[in-house]
């Protein structure tokens, strides 16, 4: 009987080990496939992501995306993005709320950061908010609203500590009806988001609602990094399902539990401060270029990159081509500012104030060196533009009534810029191409401008073979709106270009 | 679902895993004997007391044998062991066996007394051998196995019936291995360890050889060994061993003629087994033993085609047992270890088990074709892989620890039959016990399989000798 009471224990533990290791197996296998989505992504930090050993415990950074749609699903829109970055060694965890809003620079284009993700999914969000605050971005994680609620609910709720009282009876984006009082509060997850998207009553308005975003992260962090059960840790695999996407992979996932869970003892966390504008009836915000640079030196500080010139240089390696041109046009852009307000002193043109985006913040100085040579360049040019505007004028024009912001549509039978390309198969928007070469060319003969007096703000196809284009003098005097067609066997050539109040691809 | 597949998971390897277990030595119960019994000792009471030799009837069915009736004859009249008689049963072959076992034996027509307690088709001749005067012959209408072996148990005279199939030829040891066994008076059935004939040694009798034996013949040979050595001796231990291979099955011939002898079906070793159990039901102390050093060689299908037959033949046994024996296990499955092994391992999680995990792997590709298919995969693989293997060895490993060793060059051809055993073999087997399943319902036929025709015993025996 002793000998079936061995037999019958050694039998349970070995199926239960069987069965644990199956399925801890089935678990990481399973929830790797949901929710682990590398990204291959050639960023303007390179392959930093391949250096970080979380092992060692190096400071990295980590997006945090809330999205409105399910994750992985095309489409949608960022409605939260908050940048974190965590050092462990410090014990410390920097949190940064990109107004969804901003305006900022999108792959060759500017508009609201939050746009990034329709258009490009979640590495076009990474890299814009590289560009946008000047650090590396390492991981994302993506959470949608229902992973969201469930992320909570399986931590017991959240803390937040509530800075005024607000009711959800009367709000356009939920049927829910919540009190929130003011002081500390614990939420569940229907409750949290609920607290983490409402903006009307605040009277702080978006960033009122972008702290309270915050609050409730951190409360998320801290609870979670606190996890050390293994059904709460499988709990919220199953809630999460397929709606939560990250680069972290189950194994940087162990290691950011063990290695960087202290470093939440230590939170700080930031807003971009800015202002609002409503650019051709479109609400943008506007970073305030100074509190971008504080921001993104206390970052890059944090992360331990005091060596700025060292990710610079590597970018240069990288992908000299598209870099350089686009160091050249925030270099022009931030001279003709400088040329602009002392003209605006003068009273000679029009000119509206402008906001400058991140990327072009970041070598403003590099450009009032340059300064004293730029203008005086740019002053030459001037003269040439006068007396080509004149020119332009004599011109057959047509009185547009559609835009009132056309002052004239100039309709002439130019000339194509003869091409070299012998495959032609669309327009590329490669900057440094041939065809981008040829392409602006053209935009240039239509505008009447030099090459090198044009600022090219804004290029957007019209079919495959035919692009609209903004284009202003260096002065920013003059601005133009060029429609170029390809015509086949010969070139591009412009059809057809029309003079504009001011330049509506600006603020 | 998830918890469907873990409670799946837990229930099919939970057998595998106590049997895995209870096979090995450290729980042998007290008055099963060991291997390691000195080979003298029974030269010694063979030779010098034969009057404690238990007299012993082989009956050997046969239909249509004329291929292997050879080896069958030369191992019969090579036994050493005195109270000894064979029947060979001609079970209306439509071939020459009469003829050929006329010119092997010398047959002449002789009379031979039954004792009327079963009933069979006609018998039309009864025969001895003149060469072999403990060697007879009875020649019936067609009846099937199972009213074939009726006839034998008619016409045998002995205290012990051990019921052979044509192919199946025994160690000499064998003999004497049942004697010892059956000196238990509770002891009244009994199953032989059966191994393949065609792996067996030319030069060696306690070794196996695969160097002739085709990849479906080797990952047999480890099928056997795994049968045998594992589940059948643990369900033994638990007294719940439901199938005494009809290839070697020993019996008391008092015990088979109170159970009302074979039952004309697909199954007939399953059924005798079953009745017995049913018997022991009744009377507590006896019990069904499991022989492992009576040993013997059955011949075992080289083709795929062969091979199919006979496993749905099986399959199409075990489902027509459970139905014919409902009543039995209704009442005892969660009293008597035969009705629960036989309810639980070899009908929900040997049969039922198998539909349903396919219907899972099947929803589950469809649902989610892209994660859940590679995972299943590894899943499958990691942990099938790592304990298809252990089980593989541990057959082995109980091979050895009751005298049966592989040729170290053999060692590769062991290695690559593990590797198709959990790759291949074991999809093709739950195949055929899902195919079984169902036909059985539609078609009820025998299914014989054709003996290869080979010769075993010019060599087997010269060496055995």
């Amino acid at each position: 009987m002793g000998k079936k009471a061995v037999l019958f224990i050694l039998t349970a533990c070995t199926v239960l080990t069987l069965g644990v290791i199956s399925y801890v197996f089935q678990f990481t296998t399973t929830t790797s496939s949901n929710i682990v989505k590398e990204i291959d992504r050639k960023g303007k930090f390179g392959d930093r992501l391949e250096e970080i050993s979380l092992k060692d415990g190096d400071p990295i950074s980590v997006l945090v995306m809330g999205t409105d749609t399910r994750a992985g699903e095309q489409g949608g829109q960022t409605d939260t993005l908050v940048l974190l970055t965590i050092n462990p060694a410090s014990k410390s965890v920097k949190m940064v709320s990109i107004p969804r809003d901003t305006y900022t620079k999108i792959e060759g284009g500017l508009d609201k950061i939050n746009s990034a993700y329709g258009v490009g999914d979640v590495e076009m969000t990474m890299n814009s908010v590289e560009n946008l605050l000047n650090v590396p971005v390492d991981y994302y994680i993506e959470v949608d609203m229902k992973s969201f609620t469930g992320i909570v609910d399986t931590l017991d709720g959240v803390e937040v500590n509530n800075d005024f009282e607000f009711r959800t009876h009367n709000l356009e984006f939920t049927d829910e009806k919540v009190d929130f009082p003011k002081g500390k509060l614990t939420l569940d997850g229907k409750e949290a988001l609920l607290y983490a998207r409402m903006r009307e009553l605040d009277p702080r308005g978006d960033l009122g609602r972008q702290k309270r975003q915050r609050q409730v992260i951190e409360s998320v962090l801290q609870k979670g990094s606190n996890l050390s059960s293994v059904t709460k840790i499988g709990e919220i695999a199953q809630v999460v399902g397929k709606n939560v996407n990250t680069n972290f992979n189950l194994f940087e996932l162990w290691r950011l539990q063990s290695n960087y869970k202290e470093a939440q003892e230590n939170i700080t966390d930031y807003e971009i401060a800015g202002e609002d504008k409503t650019i051709k009836g479109t609400y943008y915000y506007m970073p305030d270029k100074k509190e971008l640079n504080k921001i993104s030196t206390t970052l890059k500080n944090h992360l331990e990159l005091n060596d700025k010139n060292q990710y610079a240089e590597k970018e240069q390696t990288q992908d000299p081509e598209s870099s350089d041109s686009e160091e050249e046009i925030s270099k022009e852009s931030e001279e003709t500012n400088v040329e602009a307000s002392r003209k605006e002193q003068e009273g000679s043109n029009e000119h509206k104030e402008t906001e400058d985006t991140g990327s072009e913040e970041e070598n403003s100085k590099e450009a009032e060196e340059n300064h004293p040579e730029g203008s005086h360049e740019v002053q030459e040019k001037t003269k040439e533009q006068k007396e080509k505007e004149n020119k332009d004028s004599e011109e057959e024009t047509v009185e547009n009534r559609g835009d009132s912001n056309v002052v004239k549509v100039i309709t002439e039978d130019w000339a194509p810029i003869p091409t070299k390309q012998e495959n032609y198969t669309g327009v590329t928007f490669e900057k440094g191409s041939q065809d981008w070469e040829e392409m602006t060319a053209a935009i240039s003969k239509g505008a009447g401008l030099t090459k090198s007096d044009m600022i090219v703000w804004w290029v957007s196809g019209d079919g495959s073979k035919s692009v609209i284009a903004t284009v202003t003098n260096k002065t920013q005097s003059n601005n133009y709106r060029v429609y170029v067609s390809w015509v086949d066997g010969a070139g591009y050539k412009p059809t057809k270009v029309e003079v504009l109040h001011k330049n509506d691809k600006k603020s | 679902m998830e918890i469907l597949i873990m409670v799946f998971f837990i229930l099919s390897v939970t057998f595998p895993v106590l049997h895995l277990y209870h096979s090995l030595p450290w729980f042998r119960e007290s008055n099963e004997r060991s291997n390691k019994r000195e080979a003298t000792l029974k030269k010694w009471m063979m030779d010098h007391e034969p009057e404690d030799e238990k007299g012993m009837s082989i009956l050997v069915p046969c239909f249509n044998e004329t291929g292997i009736l050879e080896t069958s004859i030369e191992n019969m009249k090579s036994l050493p062991y005195s109270q000894l008689e064979v029947l060979y049963i001609n079970d209306g072959s439509t071939d020459d066996t009469l003829i050929y076992l006329d010119k092997m034996l010398q047959l002449h027509p002789c009379k031979i007394s039954t004792d009327g307690k079963l009933s069979h088709e006609k018998v039309k001749e009864t025969y001895q051998s003149e060469l072999y005067p403990n060697i007879y012959v009875i020649d019936k209408e067609n009846g099937g196995k199972a009213d074939a072996l009726n006839a034998g148990i008619e016409y045998s005279s002995k205290e012990i019936t051990i019921t052979l199939d044509a192919d199946t030829i025994l160690e000499d040891m064998a003999l004497p291995a049942v004697n010892d066994t059956f000196s238990d008076e509770d002891v009244v059935a009994a199953g032989g360890m059966v191994h393949v004939l065609q792996a067996k040694s030319k030069h060696s009798s306690n070794r196996l050889s695969l160097r002739n034996a085709n990849m479906l013949l080797r990952v047999q040979v480890l099928d056997f060994l795994k049968a045998f050595y594992i589940s059948k001796l643990s369900l033994v231990r638990f007294k719940g061993l439901a199938v005494i291979s009809g290839a070697f099955g020993i019996f008391r011939k008092q015990v088979l003629q109170d159970v009302g002898g074979y039952r004309k079906t697909i199954g007939e070793d399953i059924d005798i087994t079953l009745r017995i159990h049913e018997l022991i039901a009744k009377h507590k102390n006896f019990k069904i033993s499991f022989i492992s050093d009576a040993v013997g060689f059955t011949e075992l299908p080289e083709t795929w085609k062969d091979l199919t037959k006979q496993r749905l033949r099986w399959q199409k046994a075990y489902i027509d047992c459970i139905i014919h024996f409902r009543s039995f296990f209704g009442k005892t499955i969660f009293s008597k270890a035969v009705s629960f092994f036989y309810v639980f391992e070899a009908f929900l999680i040997g049969t039922l088990a198998s539909y349903i995990m396919t219907v899972i792997v099947i929803v589950n590709m469809i649902n989610a074709p892209e994660n859940s298919y590679l995972n299943y995969v590894f899943f499958y693989m990691f942990w099938i892989f790592i304990f298809g293997v252990i089980y593989d060895v541990v057959a082995i490993k109980q091979g050895k620890h009751y005298g049966f060793t592989f040729n170290w060059k053999d060692g590769f051809r062991l290695f690559s039959a593990i590797i198709f055993d959990i790759l291949v073999y074991r999809f093709v087997t739950m195949y055929f016990v899902m195919y079984g399943s169902i036909s059985y319902f539609f078609n009820k036929k025998w299914n014989k399989v054709a003996r290869t025709g080979r010769t075993y015993h010019n060599k087997a025996t010269k060496n055995a000798a």
